[in-house]
């Protein structure tokens, strides 16, 4: 049941990110929903389901995104993931506000790390003012972002019964 | 404990192994997939449409009516120039056959509809329309529309296209200016939100650069550059926008010219693609 809400949500999110106008004045920055629910899975379950949930997001923003070749999302959705889940243990992901704020700085670091790869293998021109306002931009989006999907992704994993009980940091639920 | 680890090096092999797909395989996978996300996404850009236009309704109906005469006006200006055009057209055919000129190329028009922009990404100025190769849409085709020209396509899946507009950086297309005749190489800047000044702001900003503008000519603003229909994707004559600065480049042979293109790329809704078939 965990794979068919992960490939539901992963899908929808992908289609919510092509389909919802980016902002100028943002830098054109599209909302990370995919990254979001790569978030989600970072910080609410164990490895396995978090690089399942980065693969499927990663391929689908992969193959969305004309130019973009197969694996660089991927690549970048399993590092962050990764990272996040270092700390799962000491955030409280029933706070929208906390989510957000984390959110928003994965946004950012996510941002900056595809931009990293993209420009090494010399897919883009990117000046680096305009870098620094696509990450500022899109963890602004993120923090909108990631509460959002956590609810849902919460709710569709609450009425098909995929909740796991976490361990608090002092061992007590 | 066991099948844990299986699955953790499953993933991250399979992340190795899509890093190192080869480009054709690469791309087989992604026009595959995103045929089967097509009707998906058309159906997301037609509610995301829909909602959009109720919206207008309720707010912009003074406007709507203003737009509804001004079109009126344009549509009998525009038969008026169709018919003096058709007669100047039999005229020339005549004249071509009297001194035995081949017509040179036919165009065909693929009306599209846009249904999203940025890809999923948003790093590379891009559109995704809704016909592909299935209505004999190819890569590196011109895409344009009334108003000017919007780049070429990138991508071709069965349903879809995705275009690569003039404004982005990889985009370089031969262009001439028709007051001097002067060629050049448009290029697009890719900028948002940053001008050369805090004023440009204030203004349309110029999304493209022409380098290698011979010096001889001294470019004016508000010069027009059309396409110049060398290299063969684009057609000769699409408008692509109007000067609005020109300096000499630090080699001083040729002018460094910033563009402002014709039409905003951020409100296309329907746009063509140009099937250039070679006469006979």
């Amino acid at each position: 049941m965990t794979l068919v809400v992960m490939v539901f949500v992963v899908a929808v999110s992908a289609l919510l990110q092509i389909t919802l106008p980016s902002f100028a004045l943002l830098g054109s920055v599209k909302f990370p929903f995919l990254l979001a629910v790569v978030l989600y899975y970072a910080m609410n379950r164990d490895t396995v389901p978090m690089l399942a949930a980065a693969l499927l997001a990663g391929l689908l923003q992969d193959i969305l995104t004309p130019m973009m070749p197969l694996g660089y999302s991927v690549f970048c959705f399993c590092v962050v993931g990764w990272v996040v889940g270092l700390f799962r243990r000491l955030v409280l992901t029933d706070s929208p506000v906390i989510c957000a704020v984390y959110g928003s700085l994965s946004g950012l670091v996510a941002m900056l790390f595809m931009y990293f790869l993209l420009l090494r293998a010399g897919l883009i021109v990117c000046p680096v003012r305009r870098v620094i306002l696509k990450a500022v931009a899109s963890g602004m989006l993120a923090a909108v972002c990631v509460p959002i999907v956590f609810v849902v992704a919460a709710r569709l994993d609450g009425i098909l019964g995929n909740i796991q009980v976490r361990e608090s940091i002092d061992g007590l639920e | 404990m066991t099948v844990r680890k299986y699955l953790i090096c499953l993933i991250l092999l399979a992340v190795v192994v899509l890093l190192n797909l080869p480009l054709p395989v690469s791309m087989r996978i992604k026009s595959v997939s995103r045929d089967d996300f097509a009707p998906f996404q058309n159906i997301m850009s037609l509610i995301i449409s829909k909602v959009r236009r109720q919206a207008s309704y309720l707010t912009d109906t003074g406007r709507i009516l203003d737009e509804k005469r001004k079109m009126i006006l344009e549509i009998t200006n525009l038969r008026y120039k169709l018919k003096q055009l058709e007669t100047l057209d039999s005229e020339n055919e005549k004249l071509r056959k009297h001194l035995n000129f081949a017509r040179g190329q036919e165009h065909r028009l693929i009306m599209c509809e846009v249904i999203g922009r940025g890809g999923a990404s948003g790093w590379w100025r891009t559109l995704t329309v809704n016909m592909g190769s299935n209505e004999g849409i190819r890569p590196n085709m011109a895409v344009t529309t009334l108003e000017g020209l919007v780049g070429k396509t990138l991508e071709v899946t069965k349903l879809t296209s995705s275009v690569l507009l003039i404004t982005d950086p990889n985009c370089k297309i031969s262009c001439k200016f028709v007051r001097t005749g002067s060629f050049g190489i448009i290029k697009g800047l890719g900028m948002d939100a940053f001008g050369k000044s805090k004023l440009d702001m204030l203004c349309r900003m110029p999304e493209c650069g022409a380098d290698y503008v011979s010096a001889d000519k001294r470019i004016i603003k508000d010069d027009v550059v059309v396409t110049s229909g060398l290299g063969g994707t684009y057609p000769e004559g699409l408008l692509i926008g109007r000067a609005v600065n020109a300096q000499m480049d630090s080699s001083r042979l040729y002018q460094q010219v910033d563009i402002v293109p014709a039409l905003d790329m951020n409100s296309l809704k329907y746009v063509f693609i140009v099937d250039i078939k070679p006469s006979d």
